[in-house]
């Protein structure tokens, strides 16, 4: 049980758990770690906050500005959350339907929205934060996480995860969407969880 | 003198107690001699022949004089101690010129119906005292008492045999039963066991199902001048054509 503890408060090096490469998300070029702004398109964070020059929301369970969800959908879909955040301590996900248009960049849009909103445990329990949006308009879906999540799932099993809602979200049923967005990140993570605990022990 | 030697071996011959330890030779106690030479051997033959054949056992005895106890009180006595217990009767009087009576007993003799017992002796017996001289009358007695009885013990040994057949079978249902009260116990102990080691695993697996669960702190891959995420670069388009 202490060596668990200890095990749990230890950092770990990223390179040893990570599994996909970083990249841009305006251009999707691949990057070093260290980088202020994307050596091909210049963006960064600062690039993002001009681009989107007004308060970021605060996160939560639900965002749906334009109530592309019932409240009763709304409601299942919180209560979930709150579930699989029992399973999963660290981890805090957050969904966001916004009809945002041609023009966004709908992964520039999350990348802004993670880091620019305010969450009420603080910066810290971004870290392990998971950002679904979802573009009724241009019909588009995209995953944003957190440093600490990003060694755990990479971009193309987000990809996949994310495939298995399509045709929720293309008949506008986007509370049963998003639910199972979170199921199969439920059983993705559980899988994860393990690997990486078996991974740790060796 | 020679009276009284006369008297003391008539007295000698009265007094010659009727040996209940081991029975008389050929199954006939008659010290007086009530019997001639041809009567005993028919008799005898008679009693041996009931003896090999149908395990009846069949005694004689012609008392000299009643005795103390009484005739039928000894008689029975003796058919007791002479016999294996099983199926016997005896013939007896008192005196060469007496009226003779007999008696049955033992346990096969005792599975038989009182009243049956009964008619059989009585019928012995009354058909017998129709012949006229006590020796045949003797014989005639053991000879009604064994066609009678003879019959009798094949009945009576059938309903042993029905009886100790139904004892078996009821012996063995019971152990039967108790067999498959082991057996039904034992499988219940099994059953009762394997679902307590099923509920066991299925309760250690709902530990593991809804045990948080976490995942190893690693240090940030932070760029682009984000504080909290580098992006990513997933992008799903759900249309008709997807």
């Amino acid at each position: 049980m202490k060596k668990a503890k200890e095990e749990r408060k230890k950092v770990y090096a990223a390179k040893r758990f990570a599994r996909g490469a970083m990249m841009c998300p305006s251009c999707l070029y691949t990057l070093d770690e260290s980088v202020e702004a994307c050596p091909k398109c210049k963006f960064s964070g600062q690039i993002a906050v001009q681009k989107f020059p007004f308060p970021a929301p605060p996160l939560g369970p639900v965002l749906d500005p334009n109530n592309y969800l019932s409240e009763e959908e709304k409601s299942a879909v919180t209560k979930k959350v709150l579930k699989l955040q029992k399973r999963f301590p660290q981890v805090r996900f957050y969904n966001c339907v916004v009809p945002l248009g041609e023009e966004v960049n709908l992964r520039e849009f999350g990348f802004w929205l993670f880091n620019a909103s305010q969450v009420k445990e603080g910066d810290s329990a971004k870290s392990f934060g998971i950002l679904l949006l979802v573009d009724p308009k241009e019909r588009m879906i995209s995953v944003t996480v957190g440093y600490g999540m990003e060694v755990v799932v990479t971009d193309s099993e987000w990809t996949r995860i994310c495939q298995d809602s399509r045709d929720l979200f293309y008949r506008q049923k986007y509370g049963q969407g998003i639910e199972t967005f979170l199921n199969r990140t439920f059983d993705v993570l559980s899988e994860r969880a393990l690997a990486m605990q078996k991974e740790v022990k060796r | 003198m020679s009276f009284v030697l006369m008297l003391l071996a008539v007295l000698s011959g009265s007094l010659m107690a009727l040996d209940l330890k081991s029975p008389p030779s050929g199954g006939i106690y008659d010290p007086g001699g009530a019997l001639n030479q041809e009567y005993t051997t028919l008799i005898k033959n008679r009693i041996a022949y009931e003896k090999s054949h149908r395990q009846f056992e069949l005694f004689v005895i012609i008392f000299e004089q009643e005795p103390s106890q009484g005739a039928r009180v000894l008689a029975k006595q003796a058919g007791e101690s002479w016999s294996d217990g099983e199926y016997w009767s005896v013939v007896y009087q008192v005196g060469a010129k007496g009226e003779p009576d007999c008696l049955v007993g033992g346990t096969i003799m005792g599975r038989l119906p009182k009243a049956l017992q009964d008619v059989n002796v009585r019928g012995a017996r009354n058909t017998a005292l129709l012949v006229t001289t006590p020796q045949s009358r003797l014989e005639a007695i053991v000879n009604n008492l064994s066609d009678n009885f003879g019959f009798l013990y094949v009945r009576a040994k059938q309903r042993h045999e029905e009886e100790v057949k139904k004892l078996e079978v009821a012996y063995l249902a019971e152990k039967k039963r108790k067999e498959n009260l082991v057996a039904l116990g034992t499988v219940l102990a099994v059953i009762l066991v394997g679902l307590a080691v099923l509920g066991f695993v299925l309760w250690k697996k709902h530990l593991r199902k809804f045990k948080p669960m976490e995942f190893p702190v690693t240090s940030s891959r932070r760029r682009l001048a984000a504080p909290s995420s580098g992006g990513g670069s997933v992008l799903v388009k759900y249309s008709r054509t997807h």
